[in-house]
């Protein structure tokens, strides 16, 4: 039967909103305060705008080198060393990423809703269940992503709504926060904010047709970065500029304020269900991710085998943090920081080199 | 390997075949004997002379599965009095047949033809005087609707292709029929449309048909568990309907329905989720009345999944949710309920499990006992003896009833069993647990295939369909067929 099940726009879109606009969510907010305070809810623009030219031109290169995703056109380009050397500085920089990721978000669960409860056990579920959902596969992975993408987006409509009511959006200013160049600078340094736009690029081929996945992913990137600025913009507003840097969760400190009415008024748990859903598919797909480009790198044929040695790795790198702080203020923000000259770089590199050989002006 | 040996076994089985030995006396002792005429009691074999060659004809049925009458007048007198060539001359019954091998009689004879043996031919004639016992139509008792045609199949292929072909007055409506079995032989009748099937879905069934391989299947429902690919799935694949219209209306969407003879019900695939979460009755009322009772059934759904699961999570885990007054209420309650929280809602689950399965299998005449047990025993008493607390009933009370809005027989098994797990995964770590067994179980589902056609289309992947998925769109706006099935036409005019 020709093939029914082949993934469309709608879930590249939900894949990476799913990617990026979690970043809403977690403890990214609060690490930009550390360095910009009040000014920090437009720094994902900034990042973005730093980040465009290399993906525009990654973009075009896929476009020519047809039918190859990122570590095959790579290799076409740089040939097999090279390629080898890119992809495994790609592969440890979102694989750390990951881990430290992780570590965040099984801390947030831990410090909010099971405190009593040893981290490892918090990690141990979330390895388990992250593992065997991206054992389904890509597709089924997009599919999911796609079905549960309005669900997601439902509570943080609803949360928009109950919270609209203690913004003043006098907050913003000072509208520098630190100073224009520290804002700026902190924005430039952070282009990594959106490292899953390259690393999905991998999935380049496996979509129906490729234009279904630029579509998706420039769609994908436009909701992403209104919903991040949007959910900055209400941290600010909601804050101010002195709190906000003492806040290591932003997002669920904004759960807890709100309330409905004055009979229901703890309903944390109630956006924490839809949270804790977007971040194991978010996990999900990451893993996924960067299995897929391990496999690649070294022509390993069959991704599933190998999710579950790097999804366990990944799980001892998540417990290597002595505590949060560190995770976040440290590891994570120098990790940022040093993956953001090599997502600049990578496309500008394989340009010139492809332009060297002469690729590029055959078709 | 193991595929080429498989297939070379059945071309040799279905090689075997035997020619009728012209010497009609040792041919019609050989067949006495294979089919053991001194014991078995109803099988008849009768000697006529004929009268338009002069010669004997030995006749050879089941004399329990046949219409004797219609053997007397369509068979015994014409031989016997009327002139004519040949047999075809003097039998003008529609259904005469000339067969030639002994494999050929055999299965004829069992499935209630007459066989003709004529003395000195090598062929033998076969007419259908079949007259299998069976119920009259009755409404459907399981699938009961409130506006809608009442009619459901009934055990008698030849009834039920004629419920569906009142329907559907098309001359594409093709009913091909194939055998399934190995000793005894049943045929299993596919019904679609020919312009509208998609070809290799049909293709796909016909072979795995094929492949059944086992003595017997006695009707549609252990068909089912013969034809799916996941055996252990929780989901069900098929769709398994007592209505000829849905079977009708499913049909027309280019769906393939399969009967057999002695089932009052039909399969229908592929299928997707929204296929069983579906009634026909959504479709016969208006659009706001079907649409209603289409969102009462997804407040049903989510109920009888998750209620158990939620009270689990929220009062093991999450109690701040709570508003304070009925968490107190709750607490006091419970007070002296000596077990754990998830032990109390699984007596309560398992209970109301039990009194549903007792209330199916026991006999009508005791029916109101169960009532009467069920509601004051484990209600009342149970409460009052400290075993439970009040709320767990009402609770388990809710998810059980609301499982009742899922209409579907097999998808209602589903839902039940998911409560379970997800009532054990709350329990472990309250929320976390839950939302992580509901994505697998999500992810699960989205994994599936039926027939090729994913377990979640049109949805996720997306296909241009009527979108009748949830909800419906009025009926004069459904353009188009289910485009998940690939039908060969798309638009419905």
């Amino acid at each position: 039967m020709k093939q029914t099940d082949t993934l469309k726009t709608g879930e590249m879109f939900a894949i990476l909103s799913i990617l990026i606009a979690t970043r809403a969510s977690d403890s990214t907010a609060s690490l930009f305060t550390q360095k910009t305070q009040n000014a920090f809810w437009y720094v994902p623009f900034i990042s973005l705008l730093v980040i465009l030219p290399s993906l525009f031109l990654l973009f075009y290169l896929l476009k020519k080198y047809q039918d190859k995703h990122l570590i095959e056109m790579m290799e076409t380009v740089l040939g097999g060393w090279g390629s080898k050397i890119i992809g495994l500085l790609i592969f440890i920089s979102a694989f750390l990423l990951m881990g430290l990721g992780n570590e965040s978000y099984v801390s947030q669960i831990k410090i909010l809703y099971f405190p009593e409860a040893p981290g490892i056990t918090i990690a141990l579920i979330f390895f388990i269940v992250v593992y065997f959902s991206a054992k389904k596969g890509w597709k089924v992975i997009g599919f999911v992503s796609k079905v549960l993408l309005p669900f997601f987006l439902l509570s943080s409509v609803v949360l928009i709504a109950l919270i609209s009511n203690d913004i003043v959006v006098d907050r913003i200013f000072p509208f520098f926060g630190t100073g224009m160049q520290d804002v700026l600078w902190e924005g430039v340094r952070k282009g990594s904010l959106f490292y899953e736009v390259f690393l999905v690029t991998i999935a380049y081929t496996s979509f129906e047709k490729t234009t279904y996945f630029r579509k998706g992913v420039i769609i994908g990137l436009l909701f992403s970065i209104t919903q991040l600025i949007t959910f900055f913009f209400i941290y600010a507003t909601t804050y101010d500029y002195n709190s906000i840097e003492k806040m290591s969760f932003p997002f669920h400190d904004l759960t807890q304020y709100v309330n409905i009415g004055s009979f229901i008024t703890n309903i944390e748990t109630f956006f924490m269900v839809f949270w804790i859903l977007a971040s194991f598919i978010r996990f999900t797909i990451y893993l996924y991710i960067i299995t897929w480009i391990f496999a690649s790198l070294f022509h390993i044929k069959y991704i599933e085998s190998l999710l579950l040695p790097i999804g366990f790795f990944n799980l001892i790198i998540s417990i290597i943090p002595e505590n949060v702080i560190m995770n976040e203020l440290v590891f994570r923000d120098a990790l940022l920081n040093y993956t953001t000259p090599l997502l600049i770089s990578f496309p500008v590199l394989l340009w010139i080199v492809a332009l060297a050989k002469g690729d590029l002006k055959k078709q | 390997m193991i595929q080429s040996k498989k297939t070379r076994s059945k071309k040799t089985n279905s090689n075997k075949k035997t020619a009728i030995n012209p010497n009609t006396k040792e041919q019609i002792e050989s067949l006495k004997q294979l089919f053991s005429a001194e014991i078995n009691k109803d099988f008849c074999h009768r000697t006529v002379f004929v009268n338009f060659n002069k010669k004997n004809a030995y006749l050879f049925y089941y004399s329990s599965i046949v219409n004797s009458d219609k053997i007397e007048q369509a068979i015994v007198r014409p031989l016997l009095e009327h002139d004519g060539e040949t047999y075809e001359n003097v039998l003008t019954n529609e259904s005469f047949k000339i067969i030639d091998t002994l494999e050929q009689v055999i299965d004829h004879i069992n499935s209630g033809k007459v066989v003709i043996f004529s003395e000195g031919e090598a062929v033998a004639y076969s007419l259908d005087v079949a007259q299998f016992q069976h119920r009259n139509v009755s409404p459907s008792a399981n699938e009961s609707v409130v506006r809608g045609p009442q009619e459901a199949f009934t055990e008698s292929l030849h009834v039920n292709i004629s419920l569906i072909r009142k329907q559907i007055r098309d001359k594409q409506l093709i009913t091909t029929a194939s055998t399934v079995g190995k000793r005894s032989k049943q045929d299993v009748t596919l019904i679609y449309i020919a312009d509208l099937v998609n070809k290799e879905v049909l293709q796909d069934v016909e072979e795995r048909l094929r492949d059944i391989n086992t003595d017997n299947v006695r009707n549609v429902e252990l068909l089912e568990q013969f034809l799916e690919e996941r055996p252990y799935s929780i989901f069900p694949s098929i769709y398994y309907t007592e209505r000829p219209d849905n079977a009708a209306a499913y049909i027309e969407d280019g769906h393939i329905v399969l009967l057999m003879d002695s089932s009052s019900a039909c399969l229908i695939l592929p299928v997707t989720f929204f296929t069983f979460f579906q009634s026909p009755e959504d479709r016969y009322s208006r659009f706001m009345f079907g649409n209603f009772s289409r969102i009462v059934r997804i407040i049903g759904f989510y109920l009888t999944t998750m209620i158990s699961a939620t009270y689990v999570a929220l009062a093991n885990y999450h109690s701040e949710m709570i508003p304070l007054d009925l968490m107190l209420a709750i607490t006091s309650s419970r007070e002296r309920v000596p077990f754990p929280l998830i032990i109390e809602v699984l007596i309560m689950e398992v209970a109301f499990e039990l009194i549903r399965e007792a209330g199916i299998r026991i006999p009508s005449a005791l029916g109101p006992t169960i009532g009467i047990v069920g509601a004051l025993i484990l209600g009342q008493a149970a409460v009052e003896a400290n075993i439970i607390s009040p709320i767990i009933v009402i609770v388990s009370a809710l998810s059980g009833l609301t499982s009742f809005a899922i209409s579907d027989v097999s998808l209602n098994y589903t839902v039940r069993i998911t409560r379970f797990m997800f009532i054990i995964a709350a329990g472990f770590m309250g929320m976390l647990t839950l939302m992580g067994a509901l994505l697998l179980w999500i992810m699960y589902a989205a994994s599936l295939k039926s027939f090729g056609v994913p377990y979640l289309s049109p949805v996720a992947p997306t296909f241009r369909s009527p979108k009748d998925t949830i909800f419906r769109k009025a009926i004069r706006n459904e353009h188009f067929r289910p485009g998940q099935l690939r039908p060969k036409d798309m638009r419905k005019k």
